[in-house]
């Protein structure tokens, strides 16, 4: 094949196809094992029928180590050509090894020393979280016994209960007719919020967590004064801004303007202090163009920015949220979303509703845990939130069960 | 005690302001004419019935114009103010269900736009006076005394009436028909001496009429009416005006739970 006669030719190793990538490595070495540095080394593929591919030529470095890498994804044979002599041991010259396949990798995850590592970690995490447990009971423990002016919502026993039923009567003929046929509603009385007592401490972020229906929407609503619960005691200090709803009352004839004034009045605040904050809501809603229109001609972004404008000038002693939203389009969602944020992180107390336990970590460290309408567990959010999820989890479990489709 | 400290700081005054505001446009929102329907409505009415029963009671009632309108304005107030009143929290229970405001406040708002609208029709009544040259007695102004007795009426009823509202919703159509009824029982455009003397003796025991009957006494014939017929209408009035502020109290606290 060769031009000179001397030339060592190793045409042995057929590589099997691995659809990856291989390197090979040819060492050279003397007779007595010492590398053979600057010799040139070729490379030649064919297929397993014998057709060449391609061809490469590498110098040995001072290991006398050529080294070349490279795909395959069929069967090859591959020739070794360098010049040879007297000095060169003739056996082992080459070796190959491939990049791990997927399987491979995920072999190597599960390795008992990665294994190892990975509990370390996670130990090293629930040591943390106790730690902050223990921290955050030790804190829940010193505000309890301080005097009781740093108690931002104190909620004793509260009940509040609907009367709920198919044939509520809701109108004079049939209350008269049954009555006289002494057929009276059966009342179903549902406890929406059932015997609740928690305190939160001024400052304090909270997150309520809970199934659909379990009542943190009612509980909002008693602790914002729109329900009033039959057995109990509600007690708040300082004002709240409920985020609940925004721009409620907006008349769709009003201008922008006196909605500002309308919405502003129904949260409550006064005629001079929307007067001195009117420029502010105005420059914030960036609605500077169309503040005299009618507000039937806003879009429901605009909408939503003027209400969130209005809703969020003022800087209560309470901060009630049913999921952090942000609206209107994507900057002014980034600067709603910064302002609500720098609202949250100022030092007052944020009562947040959420499905994201994600958001409700990030920002609350005390969660209370709603669950048909009892406080099922209060405590550091961390713990409440794991136990939240794993019953989740297995509620889940349970639901799957029951709707798996039986088959024919 | 809650809810005091929750409305700490806010002016009660300015919300009631914007809802009158807000009552008052959005009344006329779509009409060309605007507010001015205020004025032409009673007018229109007013020249309608003087057309067909001037000539009818034209012995017993001197200026039938001036005395269908003293009538009309009266019961107008009544009847719009209560009817506003009755539906003021099913209206914006979209604002009930989600913020704490106090109740009431929607349900006095609607009642003082309708006075507003009652005010501005006083100047019509003023100005058919001066067409027809009716005399100005100075004891005309004594007639704030039924105007108000007729406020106390108005917000005692309206407040039975908006939190029966909540728990029944026919009451709205039942109460118009009780409406349309009460304007034949008060005399707005007939003579109250038509009426036979039993009867009338159980008419003049509603206050509705008792208050009309003491306004036109004021505005028209510049007289004292029976102190009898004052007393009986504001014992009356103020009745119901306590009844609707308990009525009121007692299920103030069930008003969004029924919404």
């Amino acid at each position: 094949m060769s031009e000179e006669e001397n030339n060592n030719k190793i045409k042995t190793q057929i590589i099997p196809a691995i659809h990856n990538t291989v390197s090979f490595r040819t060492f050279l070495k003397t007779e007595d094992n010492k590398p053979i540095s600057d010799e040139k080394v070729k490379y030649i593929f064919y297929r397993t029928n014998g057709e060449k591919i391609s061809e490469y030529d590498r110098t040995s470095d001072e290991n006398g180590m050529t080294h070349i890498t490279l795909n395959i994804s069929s069967d090859v044979y591959i020739e070794v050509i360098y010049k040879g002599n007297s000095q060169y041991e003739k056996k082992e010259l080459l070796s190959y090894k491939t990049k791990p396949t997927q399987e491979e990798k995920d072999l190597k995850k599960g390795h008992s020393y990665q294994k190892k590592i990975a509990s370390e970690k996670s130990g090293e995490k629930k040591r943390k979280r106790q730690e902050k447990i223990k921290e955050f009971n030790e804190h829940q423990k010193v505000l309890e016994e301080a005097q009781n002016d740093n108690i931002a919502i104190e909620l004793k026993n509260v009940t509040l209960s609907f009367k709920v039923g198919k044939d509520k009567i809701d109108n004079i003929k049939e209350y008269v007719i049954r009555t006289i046929k002494r057929n009276k509603e059966k009342k179903t009385i549902f406890k929406a919020t059932d015997d609740v007592s928690l305190k939160i401490y001024k400052g304090e972020k909270v997150g309520l967590i809970g199934f659909n229906g379990a009542g943190k929407s009612t509980l909002l609503k008693i602790i914002s004064g729109v329900y009033t619960p039959d057995e109990g005691e509600v007690n708040i200090n300082g004002n709240i801004a409920p985020l609940l709803s925004l721009g409620a009352g907006f008349d769709k004839n009003y201008s922008g303007r006196e909605n500002i004034f309308l919405n502003g009045a129904i949260l409550g605040y006064n005629e001079e202090f929307l007067k001195s904050k009117y420029d502010e809501i105005l420059e914030f809603s960036e609605l500077e163009d169309f503040i005299d229109l009618p507000v039937k001609n806003y879009s429901s972004g605009m909408l939503s920015k003027l209400g969130f404008s209005i809703a969020t000038i003022v800087e209560p002693d309470i901060l009630i949220l049913d999921e952090v939203l942000g609206v209107g389009d994507v900057n002014f969602r980034k600067k709603s979303r910064e302002k609500l944020n720098s609202l949250i992180e100022s030092n007052i107390t944020v009562l947040l509703v959420s499905h994201s336990i994600k958001e409700i970590r990030s920002i609350c460290e005390k969660a209370i845990w709603i669950d048909k309408g009892k406080v099922r567990e209060i405590g550091e959010v961390n713990q409440v939130c794991d136990n939240y999820l794993e019953a989740a989890k297995n509620a889940s479990k349970d639901k799957t069960k029951k709707i798996k489709p039986k088959r024919f | 005690m809650t809810l005091e400290i929750l409305k700490k700081g806010t002016s009660e005054n300015f919300l009631l302001k914007q809802i009158i505001r807000k009552n008052f446009t959005s009344k006329y929102k779509d009409s060309i004419l605007g507010v001015l329907w205020s004025f032409f409505n009673p007018l229109i009415t007013m020249a309608l019935l003087t057309a067909i029963f001037s000539t009818v009671f034209a012995k017993s009632i001197e200026n039938f114009p001036v005395y269908f309108l003293t009538g009309r304005i009266v019961i107008d107030f009544f009847n719009s103010g209560t009817k506003i009143a009755m539906t003021s929290f099913k209206r914006n229970r979209s604002i009930l269900n989600k913020i704490y405001v106090p109740r009431y406040i929607f349900a006095l708002g609607g009642i003082c736009s309708e006075f507003i609208n009652f005010l501005m029709s006083v100047i019509v009544l003023i100005a058919i006076m001066i067409v027809t040259q009716a005399p100005f007695y100075p004891m005309a102004l004594l007639s704030v005394i039924p105007v108000f007795t007729l406020f106390l009426l108005i917000v005692g009823v309206g407040l039975i009436l908006s939190i029966l509202c909540t728990k029944f919703s026919d009451i709205e159509y039942l109460y118009r028909i009780f409406t349309s009824l009460l304007i034949y029982a008060c005399a707005i455009f007939y003579p109250i001496t038509m009426v036979p003397q039993p009867l009338r003796g159980y008419m003049e025991l509603n206050p509705v009429y008792g208050i009309i009957a003491q306004f036109r006494e004021f505005v028209m014939f510049g007289r004292f009416p029976s102190m009898k017929l004052m007393l009986t209408t504001f014992l009356f009035s103020l009745a119901l005006f306590i009844i609707g502020i308990i009525v009121y109290r007692k299920y103030k606290n069930r008003i969004t739970l029924e919404l």
